[in-house]
């Protein structure tokens, strides 16, 4: 639970006044509280039988205790009057009636239940238009830093970036210059990374065959490299023919990454990462650091023991339960609660899900960190949203399912 | 979502092997009939071919050795596994017995392991490192249930392969769903109307036969 409130933290800071600290101090609050219930008042057993068989009911009886003590504590009565919302504004929450809604009252006497609730019909969201070139523009002042840096960001996530500045923009989404960076600064930014990159290169550019023989490890990778360059995305105009230059490149950089970050090396997959981000470069040291910056973010995927791949699908698993319980026990009783088959989205995130100009304006609108930066789970719930009929109506089993993450 | 994700399947049928022994390229030589470069698969992918009355799933996975609980996961309840090494590369010959015994623990109790061996195109008998007979070997050592007669008649689960020139790799195809899914006049009648359950252990007295169907 406390990762599912980390991960939605930030989507709260949209909200003014509910900080993502202020959420969780509560929670942190009700362990405490019943504990002391249990500790201090050890009225008798019944208490603990109680907590051990019905854990979140009588955390959240122990929680109102709680309120209700520190309200009358902290609060003079005039206030806590205030804090009584208007009638008009609750009555709709109050009525019997809500279409959807079941209440039970037998499971947990003097709690009511609610077992089902049917959310209001979703509100139709239109795309905004990708951000322009002016108006790009227009948010640099005279030293060349820009101005309103969130404005600029909630632009990209609403409608991406216009291909033309892209290669501009994502410098900034991906660390190759600092959001707050004057242009002065990102000349010598620029400068830098340029000479760091060919020193890299240089690194395993001068190390000879005779030398290679005896490091196993870069032959490995060098050969691992190799096979991968010539199996990435060479259906695309960038990387079709035989003897295209790109392919030297693509394996350039791949190669000097694996001297940037040789504890990582090279993985299946990464490949898929660098390839949208060069055609968009067209540089070689503008895409290797591009390429650091989005390898960054999800180079816990590419780890050995897969623990960045394992937490985050048992989190899509957790938001789940909260956000579709019937989808999510259906998969649960047909052997893919581990959604081991959303395996690949997260991976390399959706690159191999989508069409190639399609992935670059996802990763833009995702590499904004709106509204948090778990959002790409999010995106994973909404699209099994999607197939939910289709996986409900043919009853699709263990290896339909599987087959489901592949389409 | 395509038609052919309502179908279910009667035969899972899993490819392991090392990074680049050419998986992919097996899988499409046989279902599309062509060769091409194949992307590197990440995670898995799923193939569907239809023979005879049966609907068979091919499942292709990873050859990084990240991804090896992933293929082990994947591998749940395959009738059959095919373990592809490259002939001109010893490594991953190895790698079959050193990475792929354990992964296939989930699959089916009696899941028909076939040693296929891959880019026979490119092999110089002359400087050969896996020999015929040591496929052969291991393709035995990891099926102690065929019978003897089994193999006098239809062969050891042994192949080598050429995605590039298509060669025996139909055969190789053709012998896992003639042991797995024998075809008998019989057996259309029995499962007619059924969908998904079969019993892979019962054979009929003609299944080890090389008939044509499809």
């Amino acid at each position: 639970m406390k990762s599912l409130l980390t991960m939605c933290g930030n989507g709260y800071k949209t909200l003014p006044e509910v900080s993502s600290e202020r959420v969780s101090i509560p929670w942190c609050g009700v362990s405490r509280s019943v504990l002391i219930d249990l500790a201090v008042t050890q009225r008798d057993e019944g208490q603990v039988k109680k907590f051990i068989k019905s854990p979140y009911t009588t955390t959240l009886g122990g929680f109102s205790k709680v309120t209700n003590f520190l309200r009358d504590v902290l609060m003079t009565p005039e206030e806590s009057q205030n804090l009584v919302r208007p009638q008009s504004e609750v009555a709709e929450l109050l009525h019997d009636d809500i279409p959807g809604m079941e209440i039970s009252q037998l499971d947990e006497p003097g709690f009511e239940m609610v077992t089902k609730t049917k959310l209001p019909p979703r509100p139709t969201v239109k795309r905004g238009d990708p951000l322009s070139s002016p108006e790009w523009n227009a948010f640099f002042d005279a030293e060349g830093r820009i101005s309103k840096i969130d404005e600029l960001k909630d632009i990209i996530f609403r409608g991406g970036v216009d291909p033309a500045i892209r290669a501009d923009v994502w410098k900034f989404l991906l660390g190759f210059y600092d959001w707050d960076s004057c242009s002065k600064k990102r000349q010598d930014q620029r400068k830098r990374k340029v000479d760091e990159y060919f020193r890299m290169k240089l690194q395993w550019k001068t190390i000879s065959a005779e030398q290679e023989k005896r490091f196993t490890l870069l032959k490995e990778r060098r050969g691992l490299i190799d096979k991968d360059v010539m199996r990435t995305d060479r259906t695309h105009k960038f990387f079709a023919g035989d003897k295209n230059p790109n392919l030297q490149v693509l394996y350039d950089i791949l190669m000097t990454y694996c001297m940037y970050n040789f504890d990582l090396g090279y993985v299946q997959g990464m490949s898929d990462v660098l390839s949208p981000i060069l055609v968009v470069m067209e540089n070689e040291v503008d895409a290797f650091w591009c390429f650091a910056g989005a390898m960054e973010r999800v180079c816990h995927n590419f780890e050995m023991d897969q623990n960045g791949m394992k937490v985050q699908l048992s989190q899509i698993h957790k938001l789940m339960q909260i956000q579709d319980p019937e989808l999510c026990s259906y998969l649960e009783a047909h052997d893919s609660g581990n959604f081991y088959f959303c395996f690949r989205w997260i991976l390399i995130v959706f690159k191999r899900e989508f069409h190639f100009h399609e992935i670059q304006r996802l990763w833009e609108v995702i590499w904004t960190d709106r509204p948090c930066t778990n959002f790409h789970l999010i995106i994973s719930l909404a699209i099994l949203d999607s197939e939910k009929s289709t996986l409900l109506e043919n009853k699709f089993g263990f290896t339909e399912i599987l087959k489901v993450g592949l389409c | 979502m395509s038609q052919s994700g309502k179908r279910k399947a009667d035969l899972k049928v899993i490819i392991l092997g090392d990074y680049a022994v050419g998986k992919t390229s097996l899988i499409c030589r046989y279902i599309d009939g062509t060769f091409r470069k194949q992307d590197s698969t990440v995670g898995a992918a799923f193939f569907f071919k239809p023979w005879g009355p049966y609907n068979i799933a091919v499942w292709d996975t990873a050859g990084d050795e990240r991804y090896s609980g992933l293929s082990h996961f994947y591998c749940r309840s395959a009738g059959a596994a095919i373990l592809a090494f490259d002939l001109n590369c010893p490594k991953t010959f190895e790698s079959l017995w050193a990475r792929f015994g354990s992964i296939l623990d989930a699959a089916n109790e009696d899941c028909l392991k076939v040693v296929v061996g891959t880019k026979s195109d490119e092999v110089d008998e002359k400087t050969r490192d896996v020999s015929s007979e040591e496929g052969r070997r291991l393709a035995l050592e990891l099926n102690p249930d065929l019978d003897e007669a089994y193999i006098e008649k239809a062969g050891a689960p042994y192949f080598e392969t050429s995605a590039l020139d298509n060669k025996n790799v139909t055969e190789m195809f053709e012998y896992i769903f003639q042991r797995c899914l024998p075809l008998s006049a019989d057996q259309h009648r029995r499962y007619k109307g059924k969908t998904s359950t079969i019993d892979l252990l019962e054979q009929s007295s003609d299944g080890g036969g090389r008939k044509k169907c499809c």
